[in-house]
């Protein structure tokens, strides 16, 4: 069992207040219905005792039932990915499902089926990555894919000529899915469970790349610094154009210098050398 | 032409912390939208009150794609935090186990105020007071239209 689901029945007026009090309970989301909502909270989070409460203070002001349920985790996102069209980044790049047949040749082919995980080339960043990845030289260099997903830009950076590519995720299906991936480009690519912090790499990398949330990147700029060679490459994203001043903060004390952006949309990739 | 409307969902998520899990998963996924574009955004959009539990509305279209409103958090959550408490009252109607002011049922109300179906901050005052009360929360002082 992965969550804890609870299916309240009460009138729209209390709807918005046991929310905020299961919110308090371990519940992080909720959806609406027509007979009042449906929270969810992890199955670490949950506090049964304080949902009983809060449950039993209300229903004596309010008609109101509920149910508990355990709900295992799946791959919800099926619907969408067996029915994905492939993506074309110039003539340079394809990224196609296994059951796609590509009309013209590409100099660079990823296969990915997706299982749940960040990265089908279907999100502006993805696209902005891989065109940044294809302006900086890979060959016979170090590679780190941070927060991997389903390891397309590491598949990317190893398509590029990179001798050595590592990988690693914090999600345990993006581990499992990042290797089916590897696997389905004949990729030998290591991944590895956790955070930058939890990592211990051999060696720094020449180049790094990070297509995570600002708040992430900049909590583990530090850390990324620390893996890096003296003139390595970090290549960011996952941000808004508006965002690059708050990840600057972080970058030009560590001696990250800004060489270039592109943009498609409000999202951006940024190009950092470290001096 | 205008893109045809599949239909709508109510979620509340925590800011910046939008993930495959449910109810995002179970509710788009089941729709064909694609939940990890959803969550790239809705995290983005949102970092700057991570944690935070916000309302969004989700627009979906017959062609899978969609957009989203994200709202002010609810009125309630805001209570919670303006009181100060991590637990309501055991007995609400009984027992005030915390209070408010008028001041901050005001601050509150003109938060609210673009979500709200009020005309003036004071209409929103009542409703939000409202709140306060069936949450077990006493509104300390005199109502400014009663002063």
């Amino acid at each position: 069992m992965e969550f804890v689901e609870i299916k309240v029945n009460c009138t729209p007026e209390f709807g918005d207040i046991l929310q905020a009090e299961l919110a308090e309970a371990g519940f992080s989301s909720f959806l609406d219905n027509e007979k009042g909502f449906d929270g969810w909270a992890e199955v670490d989070a949950y506090e049964a005792e304080a949902t009983k409460e809060v449950m039993a203070r209300y229903a004596a002001m309010t008609e109101l039932s509920y149910e508990v349920v355990e709900v295992e985790k799946q791959n919800w996102n099926e619907e969408w990915e067996k029915n994905y069209e492939p993506i074309f980044i110039g003539d340079q790049v394809a990224i196609h499902a296994d059951f796609h047949q590509l009309e013209k040749d590409f100099p660079y082919k990823i296969a990915i089926n997706p299982k749940m995980s960040f990265g089908t080339g279907h999100h502006q960043t993805t696209r902005l990555m891989i065109q940044n990845m294809l302006n900086i030289d890979h060959q016979q260099k170090r590679v780190l894919d941070a927060g991997t997903g389903t390891g397309i830009l590491a598949i990317m950076a190893q398509l590029l000529g990179a001798a050595e590519v590592e990988s690693y995720d914090i999600d345990e299906w993006c581990v499992e899915n990042s290797k089916e991936n590897y696997a389905l480009n004949n990729m030998e690519i290591p991944v590895h469970q956790g955070t930058i912090a939890e990592m211990n790499f051999e060696k720094p990398f020449d180049i790094l790349i990070a297509n995570i949330n600002r708040n992430v990147l900049v909590h583990e700029m530090k850390d990324y610094v620390a893996n890096m060679v003296a003139g390595g490459h970090l290549l960011l994203s996952g941000f808004y154009e508006e965002d690059i001043a708050i990840i600057e903060e972080v970058t030009a004390p560590l001696g990250l210098e800004k060489q270039s952006f592109i943009k498609e949309g409000d999202w951006v990739s940024v190009h950092f050398i470290l001096k | 032409m205008a893109k045809e409307i599949a239909g709508y969902l109510k979620l509340q998520i925590k800011g910046g912390a939008a993930n495959p899990s449910p109810p995002v998963g179970p509710a788009l996924g089941s729709k064909g939208i694609n939940i990890m574009e959803f969550c790239k955004q809705f995290n983005a959009r949102t970092q700057d009150k991570a944690g935070q539990v916000l309302p969004v509305l989700v627009t979906y279209y017959a062609d899978k794609s969609f957009e989203f409103v994200v709202k002010t958090p609810p009125a309630a959550v805001l209570l919670m935090n303006a009181a100060k408490l991590k637990k309501g009252s055991s007995e609400p109607n009984r027992v005030k186990v915390g209070s408010v002011s008028w001041d901050q049922v005001k601050e509150i109300a003109e938060t609210k105020m673009p979500d709200l179906n009020a005309f003036t901050v004071e209409a929103a005052m009542r409703m939000v007071a409202g709140t306060a009360r069936s949450m077990g929360l006493k509104v300390e002082g005199t109502a400014p239209w009663e002063a």
